[in-house]
């Protein structure tokens, strides 16, 4: 398997005369947790789902464990895992319904002895016979991510990946994350909580109008803009897109 | 662009309820159309828009209306239900009815949508103001029906100009719309939609089922000799029609009768005698349901709350050691409630083997969890007693037990006979465990590791084989329950079983091929999800069900010809009949087959190409 398990190059999405993204190009590692960011319509979702299959690319090239994502797509479904931010689930499926036809579809020979760990990780081994409409927002969420999980994808993509949590849920998805990067899954992860992008990424990808604006560690976007040194990413983000600036005390952020 | 909701009287604007409801079905329609109409940028949907107006422009031809139109016995145009149908229409009806109002119905005329119970319910709107308007909205669907079903029908009978057959159609919908809906609320006495219901409900279901068939019985059963043994079938049925029409069963019927008289007149001066009547009859139900108290509105909220307990109620049974579905069973009778869905999935998944088999199970799984044990054996229990009726009938007539207990095995085979193969028909218009459920999840089915031809087989399997399974049990009876010596023998019994099982598979697979096709190439034009619709969308379904056929004669004409030519070119050798038959069939199963495959990759690649904002998200 090539270090880059995620590779986007000039990545082109156009819905009719509206360019969503404009020649994105970039690489995730293995064990990479890539941070993409950026204001409402920046072209985030369009990049998502064309990471993951769900719609084509206008034109680029995006290839998933060494595959084309377009030429060759189902080895690279096989590879990667895409939790959207509204959980789909199928209502008349329970919890081990959806686990059971995961393990099927990805073809996984150990789902057994992989199911019940994952589901005491998640919280959901007391729910295994629940249908969708008996789990809370939460609950659903968790179910989705387990499903993601279940066939150790290399490639994680994830869209908001914390909505519906509780508190406890919240860290508990965060160390499960980890666990995975540190496993070796290349994980893109979507999210307007900066603090909690700031805490899990290694590097950040800030887009805006399809375009990227910067890209790579917050260490090294602070050190190209010396006016924002020292400064968290809610900063840098607000300032790189345009939507405030540091006062002059540093105390907060002046308005446009 | 105006919004204006209405017209401003001095002081601003009017903010009546009549006109806010109003501005909100017709926008909502003029953007619902604007967003269909939009679509036709695409070249799928120009084909498709093409492929209508030729189907429309072939079933409108006045010339072909002219040289099929139905003709009586005196020459003149014939009704469009005889004076037999329309008694039998009647009698059905009334049992219908008294079918609402024991068992109710869904409500769905007046179902409010999420948008509907969010923004509507807490405005401030009467509840009379919210039934007027989800009646207005369901009018609307039962107008489109009754137009479709008058064009449809219009080489059926000449006697009723195009306007008064849409006026008899729509009125005669109408009226059996706001009855189920009348009854179910009703029935509920005053008791929330949905709730538990209470002894006056099923006082007032049993007073009118118990009405319905003393009255039916009474006038039919002195005359029930004379009907079936009438020298044929149509004298029978002039005696049923007689039966009917007298006391006191003619009371009962009387309703229904003229409600669908419309239909069955011979002249416009008599429609116009009867059409008063069933408009008065549809008009009155109105009142009816608007003065009911039942706080339907509630319902759409309730059931919001009920989740909530059931949620409660299920964590309180896991708090004391309840485990699965043992603890939601027990949740739902704590609260009252019988389970239906969530059982143990009888039919599991294997481990191992081709992905594609994962979903086709998962669209196994609603059908499954839905399916109650009770409506089979009642379905079963209902047969054996048709079975025995039939055999009563034949030993009153000639007292011999032996020969009674042989017309009854046959009547079921033969009942069984005709609703496998009616369920070719009908069958993939009701079951929809494809990508008629499946494309609002298309977001998620992109990410699955499967190629699209593969997933399309899978989805298409999936209707096929429940479809299939049916009309196999069906068939199975069939094939073994007749006895005597006037049916073939078992082996030529057997031999025409197999050939049914292939033409059937082969009508099922193609028709639900054509189904999904039509899903696929029009996803913004067709309606997505698990149900097919009431009454309103009966003359939809029609539409719908006649392209279908159309185009499943057209995928049936290279098969057929194959076979056609297969057979011709061995009758003439020295080969036994069932070799050559033999033959002929292996053509058209693989002709059957090649198409399939082609299909299934073309339909693949449609799949690829729908842009997934034209289909909504699941709610």
């Amino acid at each position: 398997m090539p270090s880059d398990v995620i590779e986007v190059r000039n990545l082109v999405k156009q819905y009719g005369d509206f360019v969503a993204v404009r020649g994105l190009s970039f690489t995730v590692a293995a064990g990479e947790v890539l941070g993409l960011v950026g204001p409402n319509g920046a072209g985030k979702t369009s990049t998502l789902h064309s990471l993951a299959g769900i719609i084509r690319p206008t034109s680029g090239d995006i290839r998933i464990a060494g595959h084309d994502i377009v030429g060759d797509p189902v080895p690279a479904k096989r590879s990667l895992a895409f939790v959207p931010d509204e959980p789909q689930l199928f209502e008349y499926m329970t919890v081990d319904d959806h686990l059971t036809f995961i393990a099927r579809l990805y073809g996984v020979p150990d789902a057994v002895e992989r199911v019940e760990p994952l589901l005491r990780e998640l919280e959901l081994a007391d729910k295994r016979s629940a249908l969708p409409a008996e789990l809370s927002r939460g609950m659903r969420q968790k179910l989705a991510i387990a499903c993601a999980f279940l066939h150790q994808p290399a490639a994680l993509l994830l869209d908001e990946p914390l909505t519906g949590l509780d508190p406890l849920g919240i860290r508990r998805m965060k160390a499960a994350i980890l666990a995975r990067a540190h496993a070796g899954t290349a994980v893109i992860l979507s999210s307007h909580l900066l603090h909690l992008v700031e805490e899990l990424c290694t590097r950040i990808l800030i887009i805006q109008a399809g375009q990227c604006m910067v890209l790579g560690s917050i260490a090294e976007i602070a050190a190209s803009r010396p006016d924002l040194e020292g400064r968290g990413l809610e900063e840098l983000f607000l300032a790189i897109t345009g939507q405030g600036l540091p006062d002059a005390s540093g105390a907060g952020i002046a308005g446009r | 662009m105006s919004t204006n909701i209405g017209t401003t009287a001095g002081d601003g604007t009017r903010t009546g309820a009549a006109s806010a409801l109003t501005f909100l079905v017709v926008r909502s329609a003029r953007n619902r159309l604007r967003v269909q109409l939009a679509r036709l940028k695409n070249v799928r949907y120009v084909l498709g828009m093409i492929f209508l107006i030729a189907y429309f422009a072939m079933i409108l031809r006045p010339d072909r209306m002219i040289g099929v139109t139905r003709r009586g016995a005196n020459g003149m145009p014939a009704a469009l239900l005889g004076a037999n149908a329309l008694a039998i229409s009647a009698l059905v009806l009334t049992i219908l009815v008294g079918y609402w109002w024991t068992f109710g119905s869904k409500l769905s005329p007046i179902a409010l949508s999420r948008a509907e119970s969010r923004q509507l319910l807490p405005s401030p709107l009467s509840r009379n103001q919210l039934i007027l308007f989800k009646l207005a909205k369901a009018s609307l669907a039962t107008l489109l029906s009754a137009v479709i079903l008058s064009i449809v029908s219009r080489r059926a009978s000449a006697v009723l100009p195009f306007p008064l057959r849409i006026i008899s159609y729509f009125v005669m919908f109408g009226t059996f719309q706001l009855h189920q809906l009348g009854a179910t609320l009703t029935r509920s006495g005053g008791k929330p939609v949905g709730e538990k219901l209470g002894r006056r409900g099923w006082i007032i279901g049993g007073v009118v089922v118990a009405l319905i068939a003393l009255a039916i019985a009474a006038s039919v059963m002195p005359a029930w000799p004379s009907v079936v043994g009438a020298p044929e079938m149509g004298a029978g049925l002039d005696r049923l029609r007689e039966a009917l029409y007298s006391m006191p069963a003619a009371i009962i019927i009387a309703p229904a009768r003229a409600v669908v008289a419309p239909l069955g007149v011979e002249t416009v001066g008599e429609w116009a005698r009867v059409i008063p009547i069933a408009i008065a009859i549809w008009l009155l139900h109105i009142p009816w349901i608007l003065l009911n108290r039942t706080p339907f509105e509630e319902a759409a909220v309730a059931a919001g709350e009920r989740r909530e307990a059931l949620r409660a109620a299920m964590r309180a049974q896991r708090a004391s050691g309840g485990r699965g579905i043992g603890a939601l069973i027990a949740a739902r009778a704590a609260l009252g409630k019988k389970t239906f869905v969530a059982r143990k999935t009888w039919l599991a998944l294997p481990p191992a083997g081709p992905a594609w088999m994962a979903v086709t199970w998962k669209n196994f799984v609603p059908t499954i969890r839905q399916m109650r044990w009770a409506t089979v054996a009642i379905a079963a229990a209902g047969v054996a007693v048709v079975g025995c009726v039939f055999g009563y009938i034949t030993y009153t007539k000639n007292g011999d037990i032996a020969e009674a207990i042989v017309f009854g095995r046959n009547a079921v085979a033969l009942m069984m006979l005709v609703i496998a193969l009616a369920w070719t028909l009908v069958g993939p218009l009701y079951t929809r465990n494809d990508f008629r459920s499946d494309l609002p999840y298309i977001r998620l089915l992109r990410t699955f590791p499967l190629d699209s031809g593969s997933l399309v087989g899978a989805e298409i399997a999936s209707s096929t084989l429940l479809i299939f399974a049916f009309q196999l049990v069906c068939l199975i009876i069939a094939l073994v329950v007749p006895t005597g010596s006037r049916v073939p023998h078992f082996g030529a019994r057997l031999v025409l079983f197999f050939s049914l099982l292939v033409a059937v598979a082969t009508l099922d697979i193609l028709s639900v091929t054509v189904r999904n096709a039509i899903a696929l190439f029009f996803p913004g034009w067709v309606k997505l999800g698990g149900e097919g619709g009431g009454f309103e969308a009966i003359g939809q379904n029609l539409l719908g069900t006649a392209g279908s056929l159309l185009l499943l004669i057209l995928l049936l004409i290279v098969p057929a010809a194959l076979a056609g030519g297969a057979l011709y070119s061995v009758h003439a050798m020295p080969t036994a009949v069932t070799g050559q038959i033999a033959l002929a069939l292996i053509a058209f199963v693989a002709a059957i087959a090649a198409e399939l495959w082609f299909l299934f990759k073309w339909l693949g690649t449609i799949y690829d190409n729908i842009d997934a904002s034209e289909i909504l998200e699941p709610a």
